[in-house]
């Protein structure tokens, strides 16, 4: 009898914090990494699988559709720091291809963060200055600089959001992996 | 001993199977905070409504400052839902919703025919309806055929800064949804055929 009931306490207790974390962890199930950025292009599609959509409802988030576009996360940067909002980065190279897209810096409470005096927390492609060659190079950071400025406030952690929208990439499974753009880590104040 | 041992193992691992499996397969059916269940506190059905900017923990999480957004709900048990938006020159998208969260369909304005949201959301029984009766707005509609209970629309319009706010206003006060059965028009009888 003592043994049924361990069994079965041990049972609820592994199979509770296994599904906790799996749901957590369900980024990775699906997911396509690309240096510090992370999309899920299977989360706007209908081939979902049932961790995904449990995170999508335990979230409340709803997914940009697979027609829409899609979304890149970055955490970290590309040496694998956590993104800080009184530190400056420098985000430097292409996008996959899209009609459109932008990118946007949020806090920790999931809105955009507050921008610096005279600038914007978030730009998008065409209000963008390109090299010669189609890249680009947009500076993080809460003083203003030169060129593309993504102006931050405050402390605590961010991330930031690249939304590719109208992109073939989400309906070309496999082939070349896209190419995003590097986050490279300056001074902190 | 050992083979004892090893039975407890094996049942305990069992267990934390079928309750890691029930867990994941329960979230969608009884969670609470998901979008669907948020959007009906706040709207009517078929009440297309444009989403105050900036709101967070709205019916959708992670907005798109870049983005003007608008959501409908709506049940397609008895009755379908049509949803039109007036022709714009700004980049728009749309997604259908299941009550779970997921999509069910999505478009963009170019993937839609003439630019133009106007998509017609059907359960299976309305769908060979509308096949036998072909009534004259399937030839601009997208028909989506689903088996969905019930759900909702997102639209969202590119609004990048003031000046496209005019326009993005127009677009999402211009969106409805209503509620669609397929019927054949009234005036139209047999077409005639000439020689």
């Amino acid at each position: 009898m003592f043994q049924i009931t361990l069994i079965a306490l041990l049972g609820i207790v592994l199979g509770a914090g296994s599904a906790w974390y799996s749901v957590q962890q369900s980024h990775r199930i699906g997911a396509i990494n690309i240096g510090p950025w992370t999309a899920f292009p299977h989360a706007g599609a209908e081939e979902i699988d049932p961790y995904t959509i449990a995170r999508a409802v335990a979230e409340g988030s709803v997914p940009l559709g697979s027609t829409e576009g899609l979304a890149f996360e970055a955490v970290t940067d590309s040496q694998g720091g956590l993104l800080q909002r009184n530190c400056s980065y420098r985000i430097e190279g292409t996008t996959p291809p899209a009609k459109l897209w932008t990118l946007v810096s949020y806090g920790e409470d999931g809105k955009p963060v507050a921008p610096a005096p005279g600038g914007k927390s978030s730009t998008y492609s065409s209000a963008l200055l390109h090299f010669p060659d189609g890249s680009f190079l947009v500076s993080v950071s809460s003083k203003p600089t030169s060129g593309n400025w993504i102006a931050t406030s405050g402390e605590g952690t961010m991330r930031l959001v690249l939304r590719l929208y109208d992109t073939p990439i989400t309906s070309s499974a496999g082939g070349e992996p896209p190419v995003m753009p590097q986050i490279s880590a300056g001074e902190c104040n | 001993m050992w083979l004892r041992a090893f039975y407890f193992f094996l049942c305990t691992l069992v267990v934390a199977g079928l309750v890691h499996i029930a867990i994941v397969l329960l979230i969608p059916l009884y969670g609470t905070r998901d979008a669907y269940a948020r959007l009906s506190s706040d709207t009517q059905m078929l009440d297309f409504r444009m989403l105050p900017d900036g709101v967070t923990g709205g019916p959708i999480s992670d907005v798109d400052p870049y983005f003007a957004y608008g959501v409908c709900r709506f049940d397609i048990r008895q009755e379908g839902v049509a949803i039109s938006a007036p022709k714009t020159d700004a980049f728009w998208s749309a997604t259908i919703v299941n009550e779970d969260g997921s999509v069910v369909y999505s478009l963009n304005n170019r993937t839609a025919i003439d630019g133009k949201l106007d998509l017609l959301l059907l359960n299976p029984v309305l769908v060979l309806r509308l096949r036998e009766l072909q009534p004259p707005e399937i030839e601009n509609a997208i028909v989506v055929e689903s088996e969905m209970k019930s759900g909702f629309a997102v639209v969202r319009i590119l609004r990048p800064d003031d000046s496209w706010e005019q326009q993005a206003k127009a677009f999402l006060e211009g969106t409805k949804c209503k509620a669609y059965v397929p019927t054949v028009p009234a005036d139209s009888g047999q077409p005639t055929v000439s020689q």
